[in-house]
């Protein structure tokens, strides 16, 4: 497994990372993932935009007409073979930190 | 001043009724409108696509006020979302600059003179373009990698610096004009030495 990109793994960052790990075989649009995170917009897409371009995730458009279905096409991301194993590193990483933390207080 | 107060009160709650009536009514013109506007806080390259993918987003969102909070975050996502790309821009720039630098220096440099017979610069061209080829698509080379093509098939290799950024380096490279009056003198001296 190649070494993770720099990526700034915010609360938010986590939550997203968290939310496709749970289930990283299917393809997600933003507002799916708005939706169950309850994140805004504002966050989220930065979030996407960023983990897409160090390679976490992968994109891509919806194979529909537009014109047909009346609507744009909506775009849909996915955990990478690597991104899987960085964000399933970085959520044991984050849980070790936390379980100290209980432990401590 | 009790009635005034009064009449106050019900001329600024017709007022937000009329606002919220506008907004309930007129919510997908609007919405999109302002998904676009956000947009336009975005680099370049990326508005099209992201308008296309937001907009889409927005179909999914369900109430006005969903509606207003999602469109409301854009403009804040779309101006971080700049300050990232122009991040890592400057970042490509920067290592572009380097590169086109050190290249300057190399073409520039005295050690790489076309003094001596070309046989024997074989090795000092090979080396300028060993060192050129990470910047450069080496089309600009080509003439002369035929002409000395024994000596320079190692460098033949194809660069794995973004294509755009090349053409950029290449396009700058040649509007210097140190760089165009030595890259002249070895045309000439090796179309010199050869023909």
């Amino acid at each position: 497994m190649p070494r993770d990109p720099e990526v700034r793994l915010t609360q938010a960052t986590l939550r997203v990372l968290r939310f496709f790990f749970e289930d990283p075989l299917t393809e997600f649009s933003g507002a799916d993932i708005l939706n169950t995170t309850s994140l805004l917009s504002g966050s989220l897409y930065p979030i996407l935009y960023r983990l897409e371009d160090a390679g976490w995730l992968t994109a891509r458009w919806e194979q529909v007409d537009p014109s047909q279905e009346g609507r744009p096409r909506r775009r849909f991301y996915k955990l990478t073979d690597n991104g899987h194993a960085w964000t399933q590193a970085a959520l044991a990483k984050r849980g070790k930190k936390e379980g100290a933390l209980q432990w401590a207080f | 001043m009790g009635v005034l107060g009064f009449l106050a009160d019900v001329l600024l709650a017709v007022f937000v009724g009329l606002i919220v009536l506008e907004v309930t009514i007129r919510e997908p013109a609007w919405s999109r409108a302002m998904v676009r506007r956000a947009a336009r806080r975005l680099p370049d390259p990326m508005r099209e696509a992201c308008t296309a993918e937001w907009l889409a987003d927005l179909g999914e969102v369900t109430g006005p006020l969903s509606k207003i909070l999602f469109v409301g975050g854009l403009f804040w996502g779309a101006s971080r979302i700049r300050q990232s790309w122009r991040a890592k821009r400057l970042e490509e720039l920067n290592k572009h600059r380097d590169k086109y630098r050190e290249a300057k220096r190399t073409v520039l440099s005295s050690d790489i003179e076309m003094d001596v017979a070309l046989i024997d610069d074989c090795s000092k061209l090979r080396e300028m373009c060993n060192r050129i080829k990470h910047v450069t698509t080496f089309e600009e080379f080509a003439p002369i990698q035929q002409q000395v093509g024994k000596y320079l098939h190692r460098v033949n290799t194809v660069s794995t610096v973004n294509a755009i950024l090349l053409t950029q380096f290449w396009h700058d490279l040649q509007k210097d004009p140190e760089i165009t009056e030595k890259l002249n003198y070895f045309r000439h001296e090796l179309r010199g030495g050869y023909e």
